[in-house]
C-alpha cells in the first residue's frame, strides 16, 4: 500500500511540471501587454520597453519558462501580481483555507447526502421516495450553479432571513455556498449510486445473501454497497473536479475571498502571473485530492490492491 | 416511462415554483415608469452631493454604536488590493477612497469643480507660469510618529514619478527642498488645472517609514490621514478607525472634506454582485453603498419596497458617456463632415439615457457635464445635434452614400452601460441607413485599440474630470496626447491652436473655451451623450453625503445624526 | 455480420426505452425550433423597442421583453442556435481529436500509449472549468473562440473512454483473424475496431453536450465566453442576473431552456447507456 502511495506521489512531480509548462504556454498568448497594464496607456515607448525588460518579458519564451519554473519549484515563489505587486504565494496561501473549507464541506455533503439518497431510491425502487429523489437529482444536474446560488440567497437570506447572503465569518456563512456548490454533485452521485445499487441488487450474490436469510440491512450495507462502491467513487471523483472548478463561480456569487475569486479577478484584470499561479496551485491541490480518491479505490477494490501488492501493471489506466 | 414523464413535468413545475420565489411584484415592470423621473431629477441635482428630497433622520442611532464607537459599514465591489501609496492596485478606482482616507496629499480639490484646499501643504504661491513655492504645516506627523518635512515631500514626489503609477507625475520637471518645510515645484508646461491635479494626486509619506517597510507599505501602511488601518482581510474586508492623535488641529481639519472624521470606525466589505449589495443593505449587513445599480437603487427610493430606514442620495456622475469619431486619414470619416454629422443627428440621446441607464441621466450640451464650472450657460440653449432622422438621411446622401452602403465599426469596452448604448446606437443608425457592427473589447485590449486608428470608426468611452471641462479637453483634444493625434485621431492645426489658447492659464477664459467648444461641435469630432446619475444609499443615520472630486464617496466626511 | 445485428439490437432496445425517446423527441424539437426560428416568431432578436421594455409574459410577447425591449421568446429561439451549436460543435471537435488520440493509445499501446496517457494526465490534473477559463482568457471572448476553449477540456476524457473500450475490443478473436490475413492496420481500425468501440463514447458525448451548455453559461457569468447582446442562453442568463429580483422571468426562461436541454440529453444518454449495456442481454 505504501509503495502504491509513494509511487503515485512520485508520479505527481512530472505531472505538476507538465501542468506548469502547459499553463505558462497558454497564458503567454493572452492578448494585452503587461507593461501597458502597469504603466497605463499614457506611458512612452521607452518607459514601456524598460518595464518589459524589468519584468523579464523581453527574453525568449524558453528562457522565461525556465526562469519561472526555477522560481516556482526551487523557491516556491509564484512571483508578484502585475496590478498590486503583492506576493502571489502569500495571497494564495491566505485564501486557501476558505476555498478548502467550501470544498471540503461540499465534498462531505456530496458523500453524506448523495450516496444515501441514491441507495434509498434504489431500495425503494419506483416508490414515491425514489421519484422525488430523482426529480431533485435531475434538477440538480441541469441548472447553472450561479443561478442556483442567487436563488438560494433570495430565498434563505432575503425572504426568510435565516442565513447570511455573502462574505465570510462563522460557519453560517458557508452554508449557502456549500449547498450551491455541492448540489450538482449530490444529484450526480445520487443518480449514480441508485443505478449502481440497482445493478448490484440484481446480481447473484445478493440473491444468495437474501436466500441465506440475512436481514435486509445486512444485505444492502454489508454485501451490495461495497460492490457498488467502485463506480460511485469514480463518479465522486469526477464531481470533485466540478466542485473545484465551480468554486470560481460560487466565490463570485457569495463574495468569498478564495482562490477562485482571486483567479476571476485576475482574468478580468489581465493579471497573468496571478492566473498562472492560481491554476498551478489549484492543480496541485486537485492532484493531491485525486490521489486520496485513488487510495480509497485501492482499499475498496481488492483487485487493485492485489495488483499493487503483487506489482503487476496490467490493469492500470483502463477505465479511469 | 410514465414515471419519467411525471418526473419531467415535476421538474418543469419545480423550476417555475423555485424561480417564482425570486419574483417580487410580478413581471410587468416593477416600479414607476422611468421616463418621467428624468425631468424632475434634472433640475435639483448637483454634481457633488444631492440630498434626498425626503431625507429621513434616524431618532435612535444606538444600533450604530459598538464599544462606545460609532460604526458605519460600507459595501464596496473590490478592495484596493494594495496599500502601497505608489502602486495603482485594483483598477476599480472607486475603492481608492480608502487610500485617500488613510494617506494625505499636499492639497485636495473640494469636490467636483471645487477649490483646492490645504491638506499637508499650508500655503502655496505661483512664482511664474510653471513654478510654484509650497509651504507645508510644520507639525505633520504620521501614525508611527514620524515628523513629515520637506525631505519627505520631495521623496514622495520622486518615488511617485519613478513608479509611473499616476499619469500626471510625468509633467513634473523637478521638486526641490528650499527650506525645512518649503519646496519648489517646477512643471514642464503651463496648463489650466495641471497644478491642482498634481497637488492632489501624490500621497505624502515619511521616507523613513517607506524605506523601512518590507513591502513598501503594501500591507502595513504608515498613515498620514485621520484614520488608521486596523484590520484587512484581502479581498474581503477592511477596518479603519479614527486616529486619536491626528496631527491636524480640529479647527483647520473641518475646512478640508478629506480631513473630517465623523465616524469612529469604518468597516468596508467586499460584495461583488449588485443584487447582493442590495440584499446586504436590506438585511442590515451594511449601512452604505455608493453607486448602486439603478434597478437596485429604485428599491430604496421613496415608494420602493425597502425604502423604510434608508436615504437615497442622487448625484450626477462626472463621467460623461462620450462618442469619438475617428478622423484619421485612413478612416471613413476623414474629410467627410456630412457623414460625421449624419451619425450625430441619427440618434436620440434621451433614448440612450432611457435604455442604458433606466432614464437616470442628464443629456449633454457639450463634451462634458453641464455642471462643471467652465460650462457656458449659453450653450444650454444652443443646438447640439438633437435627434433629427430626416436630416441624418439627407446628410448621408450628401456624404456620398446611399442607404445601407456604409458600415461603421463601433468599439467599446465591456461595460454594461456602454454595451447598451452601442446597441441602441446601432438600431438608430440602421434607421438612418447606416450599417454598423459592435466590437466590445476587454479593458486592456480596449485601451490598446483606442490609440490605434485602424481599429475603430466610432469609439464609445467615458471621460470625466474633477475640475473643469478644460481639464478633460486638454487631456483628450491635445494632439500630443495619443500616438495618432488627439483622442479622435485628429491632426488639425486649427484645433491645436484653439486647445493651446484655452489651456494656457494666461489666455484661458470664456471666449477661448467657447471657441474650442464651437469648433469641436461644428466639426463633429467628439460628442458628449449623457452623464448618468449615481445613487448612494445610506441608512437614515446619514443625513448628507460627502463626495471627493473624482467623485467618490467619502464615508468619513458624511454628515451623521450624531455629528450635528 | 455479427456487427450489424448487434447494432440493430441496440437501436431496438433504445426505441423501447420511452424516456430516452422522449428525450430525443424534445431535443429534436429544440433543434428544429432553433433552425426555423425566423418562421416561428415575427420579431427580430435584436429589434429594440424601449417603450415596451421590462414587460412580463403576455399575449404579444409570450416570454416577455428584456431590458431593451427585445422579445425574449424570439431571443430564446435564436439563442438555441448559438447554445446548441456551441454544445454540438465543441463536442464534435473534441470527439474527433479524442478518437484519434484514443485510438493511437489504445490500439498501438506500448510507448505511444504511455506518452499519451501522461500527457492526458497533465490536462486532467487541472479542474475542467479552470482549464477552460485559462484557455478562454488566452483566446478571448466570442462565439468561435469559446467553442475551441470548451472543446479542449473535453478531449482527455473522450480519449480515455475510447482507449479503454479499444483495449477491450482488441482482445477479440476476429481481430486476430483479420491481422492474420494481412489486413492493413488502418483498415482494421476503421472497419473493425472503431465501430465496435464507439458505443461508450457516444454516451459520453451526449452527456458532454449537456455539460458544455452548462459550462458555457458559467463562462458568460464570469465575463468570458459569449457576451450579450448575442442571444445565447447562458449569455442571456448572465446578462439578466442583475434583474433577478424584479424581473425574474428574464432569467427563468433561458434557465428553463438550458435545463430542458440538459435534461433531455441526460435522458437520451441514460437510455443509450442502458441499451448498450451488455449485462441486459441476459
Amino acid at each position: 500500500m505504501t509503495k502504491y502511495i509513494l509511487k503515485r506521489l512520485l508520479w505527481m512531480v512530472p505531472v505538476i511540471l507538465g501542468v506548469t509548462v502547459v499553463i505558462f504556454f497558454i497564458m503567454h498568448f493572452v492578448p494585452g501587454d503587461p507593461a501597458v497594464i502597469i504603466l497605463g496607456t499614457e506611458a512612452s515607448q521607452a518607459e514601456l520597453q524598460a518595464k518589459r525588460e524589468q519584468l523579464g518579458l523581453a527574453q525568449p519564451f524558453v528562457i522565461q519558462l525556465g526562469n519561472y519554473m526555477k522560481q516556482v519549484f526551487l523557491h516556491f515563489d509564484f512571483g508578484n501580481s502585475y496590478i498590486t505587486n503583492n506576493s502571489i504565494t502569500k495571497e494564495l496561501l491566505g485564501r486557501l483555507p476558505r476555498t478548502a473549507l467550501v470544498g471540503f464541506i461540499s465534498i462531505v455533503l456530496m458523500l453524506l447526502v448523495g450516496i444515501p439518497l441514491g441507495i434509498t431510491a434504489a431500495v425503494h425502487q419506483n416508490g414515491l421516495g425514489d421519484r422525488i429523489c430523482m426529480v431533485i437529482a435531475l434538477i440538480g444536474v441541469s441548472v447553472p450553479s450561479f443561478w442556483l446560488g442567487l436563488l438560494l440567497v433570495i430565498t434563505f437570506s432575503l425572504r426568510l432571513g435565516w442565513l447570511p447572503a455573502s462574505g465570510i465569518g462563522g460557519l453560517q456563512y458557508y452554508v449557502l455556498p456549500c449547498i450551491a456548490s455541492a448540489f450538482g454533485g449530490i444529484a450526480g452521485l445520487a443518480r449514480q449510486s441508485r443505478s449502481s445499487m440497482l445493478e448490484v441488487i440484481r446480481s447473484d450474490y445478493v440473491v444468495t445473501a437474501r436466500a441465506k436469510g440475512l436481514s435486509e440491512r445486512k444485505v444492502i450495507y454489508g454485501h451490495a454497497l461495497p460492490n457498488a462502491l467502485i463506480p460511485i467513487i469514480t463518479v465522486a471523483g469526477s464531481h470533485l473536479a466540478h466542485i473545484f472548478g465551480g468554486s470560481v463561480v460560487i466565490e463570485n456569487v457569495f463574495s468569498i475571498p478564495g482562490i477562485g475569486s482571486y483567479m476571476v479577478q485576475a482574468v478580468n484584470n489581465r493579471d497573468y502571473t496571478v492566473v498562472t499561479g492560481s491554476v498551478i496551485f489549484l492543480a496541485v491541490v486537485f492532484s493531491l485530492v485525486m490521489l486520496l480518491v485513488d487510495v480509497v479505490y485501492a482499499f475498496v477494490d481488492p483487485r487493485i490492491k492485489a495488483q499493487y501488492t503483487s506489482g503487476s501493471r496490467k490493469k492500470k489506466g483502463a477505465g479511469t | 416511462m410514465k414515471r419519467r414523464r411525471l418526473a419531467a413535468s415535476c421538474l418543469a413545475m419545480a423550476m417555475t415554483v423555485v424561480s417564482a420565489a425570486g419574483c417580487s411584484s410580478g413581471g410587468s415592470g416593477g416600479g414607476s415608469n422611468p421616463q418621467t423621473s428624468t425631468e424632475t431629477v434634472k433640475e435639483s441635482v448637483e454634481m457633488t452631493t444631492g440630498a434626498a428630497a425626503e431625507n429621513k433622520k434616524a431618532d435612535d442611532w444606538s444600533g450604530f454604536v459598538k464599544d462606545g464607537k460609532t460604526v458605519i459599514r460600507v459595501g464596496i465591489e473590490a478592495d484596493p488590493g494594495t496599500m502601497d501609496p505608489y502602486t495603482t492596485g485594483s483598477s476599480n478606482g472607486k475603492n481608492a477612497t480608502i487610500k485617500t482616507t488613510v494617506y494625505q496629499t499636499l492639497a485636495i480639490i473640494q469636490g467636483v469643480g471645487g477649490e483646492l484646499a490645504p491638506e499637508i501643504a499650508k500655503d502655496w504661491e505661483r512664482v511664474d507660469s510653471v513654478t510654484y513655492d509650497i509651504e507645508i504645516f510644520d507639525y505633520v506627523c504620521d501614525s508611527a510618529g514620524n515628523h513629515i518635512t520637506a525631505d519627505d515631500v520631495v521623496f514622495s514626489y520622486e518615488t511617485c514619478k519613478a513608479s509611473g503609477s499616476t499619469s500626471v507625475a510625468k509633467y513634473i520637471v523637478s521638486i526641490e527642498k528650499t527650506g525645512d518645510y518649503t519646496v519648489r515645484l517646477v512643471l514642464d508646461r503651463a496648463a489650466v488645472t495641471l497644478f491642482e491635479r498634481i497637488m492632489q494626486t501624490v500621497f505624502i509619506v515619511s521616507q523613513k517609514a517607506y524605506e523601512e517597510s518590507p513591502d513598501h507599505m503594501a500591507t502595513s501602511p504608515v498613515m498620514t490621514g485621520p484614520y488608521k488601518v486596523m484590520d484587512w482581510i484581502s479581498g474581503s474586508s477592511m477596518v479603519l478607525e479614527r486616529n486619536e492623535n491626528y496631527w491636524q488641529k480640529p479647527e483647520l481639519a473641518v475646512k478640508d472634506i478629506n480631513q473630517i472624521a465623523n465616524v469612529d470606525r469604518l468597516e468596508y466589505y467586499v460584495i461583488k454582485e449588485a443584487s447582493q449589495l442590495a440584499i446586504a443593505l436590506e438585511t442590515g449587513t451594511i449601512d452604505m453603498v455608493y453607486n448602486l445599480d439603478a434597478t437596485e437603487a429604485q428599491r430604496f427610493m421613496a415608494g420602493g419596497e425597502s425604502a423604510e430606514g434608508f436615504n437615497v442620495f442622487t448625484s450626477v456622475n462626472n463621467l460623461t458617456q462620450t462618442m469619438f469619431l475617428n478622423v484619421n486619414e485612413a478612416s471613413k470619416f476623414y474629410d467627410n463632415l456630412p457623414l460625421r454629422q449624419a451619425v450625430l443627428y441619427a440618434f436620440d440621446s434621451e433614448a440612450m439615457v432611457d435604455g442604458a441607464s433606466n432614464g437616470f441621466g442628464v443629456t449633454c450640451k457639450t463634451f462634458g457635464s453641464n455642471l462643471l464650472p467652465d460650462f457656458d450657460e449659453k450653450w444650454s440653449s444652443e443646438a447640439y445635434y438633437e435627434y433629427d432622422p430626416e436630416k441624418a438621411k439627407a446628410l448621408l446622401k450628401e456624404a456620398g452614400y446611399g442607404d445601407g452602403e456604409v458600415t461603421l465599426r463601433i468599439v467599446t469596452n465591456n461595460s454594461t452601460m456602454r454595451n447598451k448604448i452601442a446597441q441602441i446606437l446601432q438600431a438608430y443608425l440602421l434607421q438612418a441607413g447606416i450599417k454598423s457592427e459592435i466590437l466590445p473589447y476587454e479593458d486592456t485590449l480596449f485601451n490598446t485599440y483606442k490609440n490605434d486608428p485602424t481599429q475603430w470608426d466610432i469609439l464609445l468611452d467615458n471621460c470625466g474630470t474633477s475640475d473643469q471641462l478644460m481639464g478633460m479637453w486638454r487631456g483628450k483634444m491635445d494632439q500630443g496626447c495619443c500616438a495618432a493625434g488627439s483622442a479622435n485621431m485628429a491632426m488639425d492645426d486649427e484645433l491645436q491652436r484653439l486647445v493651446a489658447a484655452a489651456e494656457n492659464p494666461d489666455t484661458n477664459g470664456p471666449e477661448t473655451v467657447d471657441a474650442l467648444h464651437q469648433y469641436m461641435k461644428e466639426n463633429a469630432y467628439v460628442y458628449g451623450i449623457y452623464n448618468n446619475l449615481t445613487f448612494t444609499i445610506c441608512r437614515d443615520v446619514t443625513t448628507d453625503i460627502s463626495m471627493s472630486s473624482l467623485p467618490w464617496l467619502m464615508p468619513a466626511g458624511c454628515t451623521y445624526v450624531w455629528s450635528e | 455480420m455479427k456487427k450489424e445485428s448487434a447494432n440493430a439490437a441496440v437501436i431496438k432496445r433504445l426505441r423501447k426505452n420511452k424516456t430516452a425517446m422522449f428525450g430525443l423527441f424534445i431535443f429534436t424539437l429544440l433543434a428544429l425550433s432553433a433552425i426555423f426560428a425566423p418562421l416561428l416568431s415575427p420579431y427580430g432578436y435584436a429589434t429594440l423597442d424601449m417603450k415596451h421594455a421590462f414587460q412580463g409574459p403576455s399575449a404579444a410577447h409570450w416570454f416577455g421583453t428584456d431590458d431593451l425591449g427585445r422579445d425574449i421568446f424570439t431571443r430564446i429561439l435564436y439563442g438555441g442556435r448559438y447554445s446548441l451549436t456551441i454544445g454540438i460543435i465543441s463536442v464534435s471537435f473534441a470527439l474527433v481529436v479524442g478518437v484519434v488520440i484514443g485510438t493511437i493509445a489504445g490500439y498501438f499501446g506500448g510507448r505511444a500509449d504511455n506518452l499519451i496517457m501522461r500527457f492526458l494526465d497533465i490536462f486532467q490534473s487541472i479542474p475542467g472549468l479552470i482549464l477552460t477559463i485559462a484557455i478562454s482568457a488566452a483566446l478571448g471572448s466570442g462565439f468561435d473562440k469559446t467553442i475551441l476553449a470548451l472543446s479542449i477540456s473535453r478531449i482527455p476524457s473522450f480519449a480515455r473512454v475510447l482507449r479503454a473500450s479499444i483495449m477491450r475490443v482488441r482482445e477479440q478473436e476476429y481481430l486476430e483473424a483479420a491481422e492474420s490475413i494481412r489486413c492493413g492496420k488502418f483498415r482494421i481500425i476503421m472497419k473493425y475496431v472503431l465501430p465496435n468501440s464507439l458505443a461508450p463514447l457516444i454516451v459520453e458525448a451526449t452527456m458532454g453536450v449537456a455539460n458544455t451548455v452548462l459550462t458555457a453559461a458559467s463562462l458568460s457569468y464570469i465575463g468570458l465566453g459569449v457576451q450579450p447582446p448575442t442571444p445565447e442562453w447562458g449569455a442571456m442568463l448572465s446578462g439578466a442576473k442583475g434583474y433577478i429580483r424584479d424581473y425574474s422571468y428574464m432569467l427563468t426562461f433561458p434557465g428553463l431552456f438550458i435545463a430542458i436541454t440538459v435534461l433531455c440529453l441526460n435522458m437520451l444518454g441514460d437510455g443509450l447507456r442502458d441499451a448498450l449495456d451488455p449485462r441486459l442481454k441476459n
